[in-house]
């Protein structure tokens, strides 16, 4: 009897996506949960472990093309980052350079850095970026996916900033600190975390593909995932002085054009959308058409 | 957090795995991982548990006897991390591990 | 200790630093040569303004002086939380300053960071720890969270936690305890001089800290784990 896979992205765990993102049977996972690397600090903390530390990591085919993949699991630990945890991505991000597959495709699903183990956490996202950015400058070009529950904040955040090309969701969030940090820390008239339109607005996939930060804007669908990412293959990375140059005046456009905004239907319109309000109901196809006919 | 071990002596059954070992379920509040493979025991079943929930031996020993006794595996190795799962959910993971493993 | 303090004791032999808005920048003098030094000083929080101008900064040493070591001095109380940075990305403008420090270091200019006040969380990781190799003064601090907010956070007594600290390098804020999980290379203390001249010979190719934290025992695994994968 064939299991039913989740088709949801948003709902589906790591390896529920890995299935239906990759072709079929060709995943080979390393250090896999049989090899016991679970985490060795947080029984100091009474909190159940995870067989893989809450991340997967392997190689397979994508569209027949040799990928290497991370898969976060969102729902261990908010997909937070310790020792193991990041050790397993480090490693297969240096393996790329030796196997050279033709994509490197991180499935992001992660709150940051792990608190019980904060600074292996720390330190192993800046060890994952020098990965990410080793495997770039060998031409290899990094795909970063964003469509879990827990998006990518925190230091998941900024590892997502260092990749060649971002496929989000609408339900995909990426953000530094997150609502619930930010009321906490500067007060409720700063952000209203409880206002769930204005999180969605503010660190959702639509804000951030209106915006350029991301290229791909897509449903909530493994296979809309896949595609978007099959369509852009095969390509190289651009890790260069002329790019960063670039993104150098890009950033500071953006910055001077949109200053003061205090909330992204501000932005909309000022990047020419006259029914910006109307955005957060579109769908993602919907929403491309509409930014395509400017 | 408690430690479990569980030995159970064959149940009279057959179990051919067609994969080398099937992870099933996340440690989620609520929920639980099963890691489980083949492993030679003579024909008996091995679980290994660490749960978050103290004090539920007898459940524990009760499900897995069930489990035991609905699907009658041999030499099998099952690992768990348990989050205070229910039993029903615990159930539920172990049959579907079990599916997987033995699939054709 | 001061940034002019700092500076004075790290060049003996001259700097010429001005001051822009929230950053400083200049050059300091070597026996082998000058040395770009880019940095913040009064701790604060790193927003889009400010992250634009370091890399902008950084840029020019790129475009200018090909080669030339690059000092980066560490002050800040992490990313700078409001609605508006993160509504034009933070999380980019933290990425691209990290991305212009790492291709430094590809095109051949050492890259050092150095703690001399605070450096914190999404701070610490743009500016800090993505650096060729990261120092520290002993009595400064790194830190993802203070200790208060985690034992908020975890639910667990802070007296637990304090008591755990001191054998478990693995979480807790401390100079120390990021020395001993690799992220710090070494304390500089006594003659700062030395400690750059030091600094600036140590090839920056290979990413050492997964080795170093496992020789100092503050993290075990991650050593055994990347190399167990790249012989899989």
């Amino acid at each position: 009897m064939k299991k039913h896979i989740a088709r949801n992205y948003l709902e589906a765990t790591a390896r529920q996506r890995i299935k239906d993102f990759l072709d079929p049977d060709s995943f080979r996972e390393i250090c896999p949960p049989t090899e016991g690397f679970s985490s060795p600090h947080l029984h100091y903390f009474a909190i159940p472990l995870a067989f893989d530390d809450g991340v997967v990591i392997g190689e397979g085919l994508l569209g027949g093309f040799s990928v290497a993949l991370v898969a976060q699991e969102g729902r261990f630990m908010g997909g937070a980052i310790g020792e193991v945890h990041s050790a397993k991505i480090v490693g297969l991000l240096r393996r790329c350079l030796k196997t050279r597959p033709q994509a490197m495709i991180f499935l992001f699903d992660s709150g940051g850095v792990r608190l019980q183990e904060a600074n292996a956490g720390e330190i192993g996202v800046a060890e994952i970026i020098r990965g990410i950015l080793d495997v770039r400058a060998a031409g290899i070009p990094v795909f970063g996916v964003i469509g879990g529950s827990c998006g990518a904040f925190g230091g998941a955040g900024i590892i997502s900033g260092c990749c060649d090309v971002l496929v989000v969701s609408e339900e995909g969030r990426i953000g530094v600190s997150g609502p619930e940090v930010i009321e906490t820390n500067m007060g409720v008239e700063v952000f209203d975390a409880r206002d769930r339109a204005l999180v969605w607005r503010t660190y959702g996939g639509k804000n951030r593909f209106l915006q350029s930060q991301v290229q791909e804007l897509v449903e909530n669908s493994v296979a809309e995932f896949r595609a978007a990412v099959l369509r852009r293959l095969p390509c190289s990375s651009d890790y260069s002085l002329e790019a960063l140059e670039l993104e150098q005046q890009e950033l500071a456009r953006r910055a001077a054009r949109f200053a003061g905004s205090r909330d992204a239907i501000e932005v909309w319109r000022k990047l020419g959308f006259t029914d910006a309000e109307q955005i957060p109901s579109l769908t993602a196809g919907e929403l491309k058409k509409l930014r395509e006919a400017k | 957090m408690e430690h479990l071990e569980y030995d159970f002596k064959e149940a009279g059954g057959e179990t051919t795995a067609v994969q080398a070992y099937v992870l099933t379920g996340v440690v989620a509040s609520g929920n639980l991982e099963v890691l489980m493979q083949p492993e030679n025991l003579e024909g008996g079943c091995r679980f290994v548990i660490d749960t978050a929930a103290n004090g539920f031996a007898e459940s524990w020993q009760a499900v897995l006897a069930d489990f035991m006794a609905r699907c009658r595996p041999a030499n099998l190795l099952v690992s768990i991390n348990d989050h205070a799962a229910s039993p029903a959910v615990v159930s539920l993971r172990l049959d579907q591990a079990y599916e997987s493993l033995t699939e054709k | 200790m001061k940034a002019q303090e700092v500076l004075s004791r790290i060049f003996p032999e001259g700097f010429e630093i001005q001051s822009g808005g929230a950053i400083f920048h200049g050059t300091g003098k070597t026996s082998s040569g000058k040395v770009a030094v880019i940095g913040t000083e009064g701790h604060p929080v790193l927003g889009i303004s400010v992250l634009l101008q370091l890399s902008e900064v950084m840029l020019q040493v790129l475009r200018e002086t090909p080669r030339r070591p690059i000092l980066l001095l560490v002050d800040n109380d992490g990313q700078k939380m409001a609605l508006e940075d993160e509504l034009l990305g933070l999380n980019q403008y933290i990425a691209h300053l990290v991305m212009v420090q790492d291709l430094a270091r590809r095109k051949g200019h050492p890259v050092i960071a150095l703690v001399y006040g605070n450096s914190c969380a999404g701070g610490f990781i743009g500016f800090g720890l993505c650096a060729g190799h990261t120092y520290a003064l002993p009595d400064s601090n790194t830190s993802v969270m203070i200790l208060p907010a985690i034992a908020r956070v975890t639910k667990l007594p802070l007296e637990y936690l304090e008591e755990l600290s001191k054998t478990v390098a693995v979480f807790a804020p401390g100079v120390q305890n990021f020395e001993r999980t690799g992220g710090v290379e070494s304390v500089w203390d006594g003659d700062l001089n030395q400690c750059l001249e030091q600094a600036l010979q140590k090839d920056q190719s290979a990413d050492q800290r997964a080795e170093l934290g496992a020789q100092r025992g503050g993290r075990p695994l991650s050593a055994t784990v990347i190399n167990r994968i790249l012989n899989a």
